[in-house]
């Protein structure tokens, strides 16, 4: 992976495009969903919530082994679809490195909110020709909120001004 | 068909290791102790690019909400830029702990140069080259000065709020390979000492995972 100019798609948006064109069903959450909202928590993983139904699992099986997906700390750990779609229906967290950069999976919101509810509330952010999409920056909060580590904490007074300052911003549109 | 509503919400509320193949490991502070080891399993080069890509898809993301087109990022092309005008500098802040292997960083490229002839000329001519503004609304912070460049936001530091002198970090500076640059970066200590008055918001985060980042490198030493 390298750094491409700005003009071309990151790795990133294209480990997005190759999960979406699996048709699995996702929401971007965690430090590039927090950055997209305005504020600069930079990490270097892409979180993503997926919805955790069998069906959707076994997609995002397929989009691992296409990504060459394996454990983050482990490259010799490797998913292998279809055996290690199992892992994904038995567990609730993962870690994943893929020619794409690492991704980290949820299957449930930290505040253990609807996958339908969170959903609902996506913004579809465009990327290119692609739409992302991310979580609210309610539902971010609201995920900080009940996760609250230290982490979580020390990020919320940004994520508050931030939410304050786009309620004062749709009030005067 | 739904699965069986989740019987442990938060991921982290009975475990900081979650069982599984791909499971990750998290410090009691949130700190991703599976991503710190998969960097430290990188090169200098292969973070600097990970964390760039991650950054700039970020950047796209908000750019799309904003309806803007993404702000320039090329981290390599500054430190470069500095590092051919012929700069004595230091990579300080996020993109220097970044190098080191943290999970945590910053936008802005964060430098330290010493005030003095020949650099503060050397510095002017390679902010032309890279056609930088001065951007006055940030926070004054004690920065000697902040730039949007065509490739990024270049914070240069002259000194440092924690005392050290450019002269002490510069001389225990690590000297790292970018493949055509190379470049001198402030070790973990220094880069920790410049984070230890942090007690909350993002600075924090980055300490607690430089902190975590030295137990990890510790254990493996």
């Amino acid at each position: 992976m390298t750094q491409s100019g700005a003009g071309e798609p990151s790795a990133r948006a294209r480990l997005c495009r190759l999960l979406l064109a699996h048709a699995v069903e996702l929401v971007v959450i965690g430090g590039i969903a927090i950055q997209a909202h305005g504020i600069p928590h930079v990490t270097g993983d892409l979180d993503v919530l997926c919805r955790a139904t069998t069906w959707n699992l076994e997609r995002l099986g397929r989009a691992l082994a296409a990504s060459e997906a394996s454990a983050r700390d482990q490259p010799e750990l490797k998913f292998i679809y279809p055996d290690d779609v199992a892992e994904l229906v038995a567990h609730d967290a993962f870690a994943f490195d893929t020619r794409y950069g690492a991704l980290d999976v949820l299957k449930w919101a930290p505040n253990a909110w609807d996958f339908d509810a969170i959903s609902r509330r996506v913004e579809h952010l465009p990327v290119g020709d692609m739409l992302v999409p991310v979580a609210h920056l309610d539902d971010l909060i609201a995920m900080k909120r009940f996760a609250d580590r230290p982490n979580d904490r020390a990020v919320l007074p940004a994520l508050l001004e931030r939410q304050r300052q786009q309620r004062r911003d749709e009030r005067r549109r | 068909m739904a699965l069986p509503a989740n019987p442990r919400p938060s991921k982290h509320a009975t475990t900081q290791r979650p069982a599984g193949k791909f499971a990750e490991e998290i410090s009691p502070f949130g700190i991703s102790r599976t991503h710190l080891r998969g960097n430290l399993r990188e090169t200098a080069d292969q973070r600097l690019d990970r964390m760039v890509d991650a950054v700039r898809f970020g950047l796209a993301l908000r750019a799309g909400r904003e309806g803007n087109a993404p702000p320039p990022l090329n981290v390599r092309a500054i430190l470069c830029a500095l590092t051919a005008a012929g700069i004595s500098f230091v990579l300080i802040g996020g993109w220097a702990e970044t190098i080191h292997g943290s999970t945590a960083g910053t936008e802005e490229v964060a430098v330290l140069v010493d005030p003095v002839a020949p650099d503060d000329a050397l510095l002017r001519q390679a902010l032309e080259r890279l056609a930088a503004r001065p951007k006055l609304d940030r926070p004054d912070d004690g920065a000697a000065g902040t730039w949007e460049t065509s490739a990024g936001r270049l914070v240069v530091w002259s000194t440092l709020p924690t005392g050290l002198s450019v002269a002490t970090v510069r001389q225990r500076a690590v000297q790292v390979d970018l493949g055509n640059c190379r470049l001198a970066v402030a070790t973990l200590d220094d880069l920790e000492g410049m984070l230890a008055g942090a007690t909350s918001g993002l600075p924090l985060i980055r300490l607690e995972a430089l902190r975590e980042l030295r137990r990890l490198v510790a254990s493996t030493e």
